[in-house]
Parts: structure tokens; C-alpha cells; sequence
């Protein structure tokens, strides 16, 4: 195989030369890219080249031998402590990272690999200057139709787009990070890669490194001799060596502790693990799959997380959303998890009503989709019927109720760009909640009769003026009228002071950014869920 | 203190000696345009290529196992790269006196001739 090594620091050319000394390899070097001809970048097999060379921007010249051959592996080599030049050289097609200095076995390994995903087509194709999140890997080992049965039916909290990513990350047998809050389904992406993956008839081993003493971690993940430590009584075979052929998925990888991190580099490195006591390292073929919560590159500035090894970790990113930032996905997710969790208990299909799910998606839902399944859970047991309403959502869910009163302090609809008054029920028939809002509830109600309500308050408001009215809604004069007919309000009695609007009812609203005290009026807002009437003599007191 | 880890410069470069002399060779051969570069940009406080001459030696450095050297390289790029130049020239004259330092122990390791501008 030929490869070509791209750089301006000869003591970087020399030592690819002469670690790529053996007679499959043949090697020409470069000072830089400008005397790189056509005919050299069609015949070889591996490009190997500096991001970082004086004058010239690396990832530029990357962009640039990829639009010449696309299926070409290249295998990018920084002396470089910024993280970010690395990942984001990753995530733009590079084949392979690696850091100054590398050794024989590194490159020689990641020459070879490259060298086969050229010759195979399996070359990460990406282009430079689109959303770095979005890398993307060829799975042409993997059927595509097979993959998404896997994760349509086992993963349903996946949205189309992270469906996308999935799939293709399966196909491929790089390192994946998955990185999101607490919650937001790291593991149940795992789960669906490996199951998605040419490895999935291999074992998947999840090992959540926060829930392991530091101490055990090691002869855990590595295994250990016997006589290593007092009570190592027989050899064992560390969780690695227990994964071969399959995934192995390090969870809360952010919590590895630092004098296991070598360890694992090492691994990522070489692919070979050395139980504790022995002096022989062993190959072990596992897929790593690490997840956390953590911030990792702050923790690689604080000085608590290896840069070499996040690198390593970093091949394949992929981030999940929180969900109070999928608020277009939401019904969908809610519909999946409440399917997933009737075929878990065995029980026929339900389903969520309209109220139910516009309340839910209003939660901040700080434990995510794990928080939504769990109050989806509950109400399954509580609710015989095959519609679970929004009684049925509260009933027995206490969380839930000091949630929506956290809702009505704090609306969580943080990426709504032009922030509408947001209306926020209480649990229907709670007197106390009633009394203390002394307003005007929304949930459990009707469209029908939040409209008609929003019509009659603005007729107050407009002392039956119907072209005002008109205007004040946001609709036709027309559409007023028409409404008012199916309604049936009838305009003609209608009298300003005379109108009550619901007074055994109460409601809470917040119209951000404005004060919560004071009266507001439904008047203004458009007669939709999320933007409902309220009318109280009292100022509105936030029902916590 | 040795500035240069023999461990570590095995474990990347390995037990091969002639390699380890030929890279010294090559680093010797590379250093005064390095250093040249590195004392002139400092004096025009060109902050640019203080930044690329430091990171330049500080990759040349690290295939032989200095690592203190590898930091302060790493300092004097850091603060090029944020214009920051108080005690920058001292701290260039510190790290070229430890280079000449380093090269005496690699003299101990292979057979390294002397630099063109010792001859």
C-alpha cells in the first residue's frame, strides 16, 4: 500500500518513514501539499496530514483533498493541545486522529485500517463548513432496512434526525461518544447501535463507571491475575475481554478515574488490555461506546480529564437534545414511550388526549425522557382506559403537580423565540389551587370552551365591538362572527358587565416577561392552548 | 534534573537507536532556524511567530521524552497566541538554554555531532 505523509516538520516525515518501513508499506513524504500531484492522490491508498503547518490551514487542505477523492482515507496528525482543532478535523471526514507523538503500533494500526476503509469504500464522507454535529459515516455493511426496524422499534424516543445519525454511526466500528443531560436516552442509543451494528450478535456490556468503586474499576474493566490483590483468588477476564466481538459501553465515562484513564487509552491505542498483575497484554476486538453528562472538555481544561484520551473518544459524536428542546417532537416521543411501556407491561395499546399531551410538553421535564416515562407509568397503572387523560396524568403524580407549579415560576419554554403568555393549568378540581389563583383554569377544559371563553371576555373588553374584537383576536371580523354563531354567544345580549367569565374556575397564567401580579387579561391573546384566557380580580399568585 | 525521560522517548520512538540518532540529527540540524526565528519574533513582539516557532519545538521536543521542556514551549506558545509578552523574552532565553541542556544528554544517549554553529 502506498501512503502519502503531508508535513511541514521533517522530524514528523522521518519517523512515519521510518515506522512505515516494512515491505507493505511504501511511503512518500511532503513538506507540503502544494507538491502533492493528481497522479499521486489517485494511486495512493493513505493521505497522513498536519492540521496545523506554517501558513497553511489544515482543515482547508483537508476539505480540499476530499473534494478531490472523496472515498480516500486520511488520517490527520496534530502536535496541537487544542481540542477543538482536533474534533472539529474529525468531524470533517478526517479517517483517523492522531497526536504528536504516535508510535509504531499506533500508526502502523491506523495506517492499515485506513488503508482497508479506502480500499473497502468505508471512508467518512463529510463536507467542511456544515454543522460540525452533523458528521456522517458511511454503513454500507450494514442494511439499512434491518437497522431501522432495530431502532423503530426498540429506541421510539429517537426523532427522525438522531434515527439518521444512528444508523449510520452503526455501520461503522469507530469509538462513539453520546453525550446529554441526565435522562435524555444515552444508554437506549447504545443499546440501539450495538443492536444496529454488524457486532450486534456480540454481547453488549454496559458498565456505569460512577457506580464502581475506583479501586475495582480497574481489575472490572481489565480483569486480574491471581494473587494480583488479596482476595484474587482465580484469574479473571475483565469486562473488555468479556465483550469481544460485541460493544462494550462505558457509561458515566466522566468518572473514570484519572489513573485508569491511561488504561484506556491504551486500549483505544494498541486495542489490548493487561489484566492487573500480568505482564502480557492481551488483543481484545471490542466496539467502546462512552456516554456522560459531563462537560468533558471543561473537565480536560480542569485538568480531570486526559486531552489523549478525549480525543480518542471523540471519533463519533453524538449529542442528545434534552427534551423541553424537542418541543415539535414531543407528542411523538410521549406516543413511543407510552407504546413501549404497554408492550413492556403487556398490556393493549393506549394512548394520550390533546389536553394531556399540550400540558406535558409545557414541563420543563429536567429528568428528561427517563422523568416522562416514569410519570407515563404511573398513570398507565392508574388509568383503566384506553385514552389517558389529563386527570389520569395527574392523579398519583405528585412530582408532577410541584412541576407545573415550577412551570408557572419558570416557564421552561427557554427556546420559543417570541415568548407568547404562557398559560399554565393546575390539576383539575383542586380547590385549593382554584381558590388560591382565584382565576380561571385551562386544563381539562375544551378548545371549544377556552375559545368561546376568549370570545367573551374580548366582547366584554370591546363592549360588543366586533370589528375591535376582530382585531384584538388576531382574526377576521367574519371569523368572529362565525365563531360566535357556533359558539353560540349571542352578541345581542351581551353586556359588558353583565358577562362572567367561568368564576368557579380558576386558572394561572404567566405572560412573560410581564409581572405575575396584577390583572391580565385574555384580551390580546390568541384563543390558542397555549395562549388562554384568564380574568381575576385578585393578582395571580403562582401556585407552588 | 535530566531533561529528557528515556522511558518515555522508548515509548515513542522505540529501541531503535540509529532511529533516536537520526531524529537527534535532524533536530540539531533544525534548531538554529528554530531559534532564530523564535529570539526575532520575540524581539518584534510578532506574537504569530513566536506562537509558531514555539509549537514547531515543542513537537520536535516531545519525541524525546522532554517533557518539562514540552511545557514550557507550551507556555510561551499560549501566551504568543493571547499577545501576552511580559517575561516572554526571558522565558525564550530559558527555554533555549534548557534545549542546549537537553542536547548534551542526548549527546550521552547517541552519537550526535555538534551543531553547524559550534563547528
Amino acid at each position: 500500500m502506498h501512503i502519502t505523509a503531508i508535513d511541514s516538520d521533517p522530524l514528523t516525515l522521518h519517523l512515519v518513514d521510518a515506522f512505515l518501513d516494512g515491505p507493505e508499506h511504501s511511503v512518500s513524504t511532503h513538506g507540503s501539499v502544494d507538491s502533492l500531484g493528481d497522479d499521486e492522490l489517485a494511486a495512493c491508498d493513505v493521505v497522513m496530514l498536519n492540521v496545523r503547518m506554517h501558513g497553511v490551514n489544515g482543515l482547508d487542505v483537508l476539505a480540499g483533498l476530499k473534494a478531490r477523492r472523496p472515498q480516500l482515507a486520511i488520517i490527520v496528525l496534530t502536535g496541537t493541545d487544542d481540542v477543538r482543532d482536533a474534533v472539529r478535523a474529525m468531524r470533517s471526514g478526517a479517517f483517523e486522529f492522531l497526536a504528536k507523538p504516535f508510535t509504531r503500533p499506533t500508526l502502523v494500526d491506523a495506517v492499515d485500517r485506513a488503508a482497508k476503509a479506502t480500499r473497502d469504500g468505508t471512508v467518512p464522507t463529510r463536507t467542511l463548513g456544515m454543522d460540525p454535529a452533523a458528521t456522517t459515516v458511511s454503513a454500507p455493511s450494514v442494511a439499512e432496512g434491518r437497522s431501522t426496524t432495530v431502532i423503530e422499534s426498540d429506541a421510539p424516543v429517537l426523532g427522525e434526525a438522531l434515527r439518521t445519525r444512528v444508523v449510520q454511526t452503526a455501520g461503522s466500528h469507530a469509538t462513539v461518544f453520546i453525550g446529554g443531560e441526565t435522562g435524555t436516552g444515552k444508554t437506549t442509543v447504545a443499546k440501539t447501535i450495538h443492536a444496529a451494528s454488524p457486532r450486534a450478535a456480540g454481547p453488549f456490556i454496559p458498565i456505569n463507571c460512577a457506580a464502581i468503586p475506583g479501586d475495582l474499576l480497574h481489575s472490572e474493566l481489565f480483569g486480574h491475575t491471581r494473587g494480583s490483590f488479596t482476595g484474587a483468588v482465580d484469574d479473571r477476564i475483565g469486562q473488555f475481554e468479556a465483550a469481544a466481538g460485541g460493544t462494550l459501553f462505558l457509561d458515566e465515562i466522566g468518572d473514570l478515574p484519572l489513573p485508569l484513564q491511561p488504561k484506556l487509552l491504551t486500549f483505544l491505542q494498541d486495542r489490548t488490555v493487561r489484566p492487573l498483575g500480568s505482564t502480557a497484554s492481551r488483543e481484545v476486538d471490542v466496539r467502546l461506546i462512552t456516554a456522560t453528562h459531563r462537560d468533558l472538555s471543561a473537565m480536560c481544561r480542569e485538568g480531570l480529564f486526559r486531552q489523549d484520551l478525549y480525543f480518542r473518544l471523540m471519533v463519533l459524536r453524538i449529542d442528545l437534545p434534552a427534551l423541553r428542546d424537542r418541543q415539535s417532537e414531543f407528542g411523538t416521543i410521549a406516543e413511543g414511550v407510552l407504546r413501549a411501556l404497554c408492550r413492556r407491561h403487556s398490556i393493549p395499546a393506549r394512548r394520550l388526549d390533546g389536553d394531556a399531551v399540550a400540558m406535558l410538553r409545557t414541563l420543563p421535564w429536567h429528568g428528561n425522557i427517563r422523568e416522562l416515562e416514569n410519570v407515563l407509568e404511573r398513570s398507565l397503572a392508574l388509568c383503566p382506559r384506553e385514552v389517558i387523560g389529563l386527570t389520569d396524568v395527574f392523579a398519583g403524580n405528585a412530582e408532577l403537580d410541584r412541576r407545573t407549579s415550577v412551570a408557572i415560576a419558570q416557564p421552561a419554554v427557554a427556546s420559543e423565540p417570541h415568548p407568547a403568555p404562557v398559560a399554565v393549568s393546575v390539576r383539575p378540581n383542586d380547590p385549593v389551587a382554584d381558590a388560591a389563583s382565584g382565576g380561571y383554569r385551562l386544563a381539562g377544559r375544551t378548545l371549544a370552551e377556552i375559545e368561546r371563553d376568549a370570545i367573551i371576555e374580548t366582547m366584554r373588553l370591546t363592549s360588543g365591538n366586533k370589528a375591535k374584537a376582530a382585531r384584538t383576536l388576531g382574526i377576521s371580523e367574519k371569523s368572529v362572527y362565525n365563531k360566535m354563531k357556533r359558539l353560540k354567544i349571542d352578541p345581542s345580549s351581551y353586556q359588558p358587565d353583565t358577562a362572567s367569565i367561568a368564576e368557579d374556575r380558576s386558572t394561572a397564567i404567566l405572560p412573560p416577561p410581564a409581572p405575575v401580579h396584577g390583572s391580565t387579561s385574555v384580551a390580546g391573546a390568541l384563543p390558542t392552548p397555549a395562549a388562554l384566557p384568564y380574568s381575576s380580580a385578585t393578582p395571580v399568585t403562582p401556585l407552588c | 534534573m535530566l531533561m529528557i525521560d528515556s522511558d518515555r522517548m522508548r515509548d515513542v520512538v522505540g529501541d531503535d537507536k540509529d532511529l533516536v540518532s537520526d531524529l537527534a540529527c535532524l533536530f540539531v540540524q533544525l534548531l538554529p532556524d528554530v531559534e532564530a526565528r523564535l529570539r526575532v519574533s520575540v524581539g518584534d513582539r510578532d506574537g504569530e511567530g513566536v506562537r509558531i516557532a514555539a509549537h514547531q519545538l515543542k513537537n520536535r521536543l516531545r519525541y524525546f521524552g522532554a517533557d518539562g521542556l514540552v511545557d514550557q514551549s507550551r507556555r510561551i506558545e499560549t501566551a504568543a497566541a493571547a499577545g501576552t509578552y511580559d517575561g516572554l523574552t526571558d522565558e525564550v532565553d530559558r527555554l533555549l538554554v534548557d534545549v542546549e541542556v537537553m542536547l548534551e544528554e542526548l549527546r550521552t544517549i547517541v552519537n550526535l555531532p555538534l551543531r553547524r554553529d559550534e563547528d
